[in-house]
């Protein structure tokens, strides 16, 4: 995390405003570390690429996914990132694309995912998704056939869609996945961010937390492990864009 | 303003991003201030409140605000309609 | 009660409340059909006037898919009941 913005006017509003809680009693430091730690923990774009890998590699769970997406994420652990609202997946095929937006805010499952990526929260996604979605999945070099419906998904609070391509490639052939070390934002092969620290209170001294990221570059992904997750930019193969195959496309909710 | 579904004008879509969560400390912290703020129920637990105080922000400031300086001020904005800070 | 199933033709009501409101302005007045109903939520309009009211979610689909330029696409919005009337 960076510190270089600490002096920023608004960074010392922030500071202004913690201090002035936590004197009201509203918060503690502790608290305020906590949940920061906790995002860090757990939410990560890497929670919904082990959901569609398993999907790719098990008919079965891929069809409980499409079902119910909050069982399923409970199978795998990750109930708990889903809980307060309705998980849905999508299926990408090459009939349907799907795009999940939100025009009003940009709600997406924070809790599951982490927080969402810059362009989703951005005007620019924002207003165009539902208008012209299609020119939107060309700027991130999507270019999909005009037979292929885009369907666009105009997401509440409550409820979080996912699209992904849960179907294998050839019958009998699993996907061989392969997890660029990519950062969760671009999908290209740039080293994640790797440890991220826990922004230090006002007046205390910043305490280094290891956190869950997106695999090191030097680690070979175990086989039900993630698949190019992010969706702005190109990956390695050139494929890139909200919702394009093997990407995981996360949605926001504010705060979870 | 929030309301932007099939508005027009605002250019291409950022793609650059780099995936991290926060682009500074100090985004993180108001994150964190704005879960406490629901915890303690000044935001209600669907976030609801939080929506409404960034949709109250006026129009203008809206525009050339973060996302996370949207959130701030929300948040400044709920505590200071409750009192809840003193002076 | 719900008053809508799946697969009935709606019209999102075109009111501009002043308050908050979860219907987007690009809806309103734009007839649909409901393609899955789910559980009753509390809805944000009333609850962010320390209002407690149940309204149904449920998803609606644009009639058809729309013919941009390049292609065709289909825009399916999360909807509260509350938002919704019967369309012709």
């Amino acid at each position: 995390m960076s510190g270089e913005h600490g002096e920023l006017p608004v960074a010392a509003r922030v500071r202004r405003l913690e201090e002035r809680m936590i004197a009201a009693g509203l918060a503690t430091d502790t608290e305020l570390d906590e949940i920061l730690e906790q995002v860090f923990a757990f939410a990560s774009p890497v929670n919904g690429a082990r959901m569609v890998a398993r999907a790719w590699k098990d008919p079965a769970y891929r069809d409980r996914l499409l079902a119910d997406g909050n069982a399923a994420a409970a199978e795998l652990g990750l109930g708990a990132g889903a809980q307060g609202y309705l998980l849905k997946a999508v299926e990408n095929t090459p009939a349907v694309h799907n795009m999940i937006v939100c025009p009003l805010c940009s709600c997406y499952p924070t809790a599951l995912l982490g927080p969402s990526p810059s362009w989703y929260k951005s005007f620019a996604y924002r207003s165009r998704a539902v208008r012209e979605p299609r020119a939107v999945l060309a700027e991130f070099g999507l270019e999909l056939p005009e037979s292929t419906e885009i369907r666009v998904w105009d997401a509440n609070s409550e409820a979080a869609t996912w699209s992904c391509r849960c179907a294998r490639k050839a019958p009998g052939r699993w996907t061989k996945l392969s997890c660029p070390p990519s950062s969760p934002g671009t999908g290209s092969s740039v080293p994640p961010p790797g440890k991220q620290t826990v922004p230090g209170r006002p007046g205390g001294q910043r305490r280094p937390i290891t956190c869950s990221s997106p695999l090191p570059p030097h680690r070979k992904p175990p086989p039900d492990a993630c698949c190019p997750h992010r969706t702005a930019g190109r990956d390695r193969h050139g494929r890139g864009g909200p919702g394009h195959e093997g990407d995981v496309e996360r949605r926001v909710l504010p705060g979870r | 303003m929030h309301d932007m579904g099939g508005q027009t004008g605002f250019g291409p879509v950022p793609t650059g991003d780099n995936g991290q969560f926060f682009h500074a400390d100090w985004e993180a912290r108001v994150y964190a201030i704005v879960r406490v703020l629901q915890r303690r129920g000044v935001i209600n637990a669907a976030f609801d409140d939080l929506r409404d105080a960034i949709e109250r922000i006026p129009p203008a400031e809206y525009l050339t605000m973060s996302y996370y300086e949207r959130w701030l001020r929300a948040a400044e904005m709920l505590l200071a309609e409750r009192g809840l800070l003193g002076r | 009660m719900t008053r809508f199933t799946a697969g009935a033709r709606v019209r999102a009501r075109a009111a501009d409340p002043d308050g908050h409101t979860r219907l987007p302005r690009y809806a309103r007045g734009h007839i649909g059909e409901v393609v899955e109903v789910r559980a009753a939520w509390p809805l944000p309009d009333d609850a962010v006037r320390g209002v407690f009211a149940l309204s149904r979610s449920m998803r609606c689909a644009s009639p058809r898919p729309r013919c941009g330029i390049r292609g065709l696409h289909s825009v399916i919005i999360d909807m509260w009941e509350s938002y919704l009337e019967e369309a012709p």
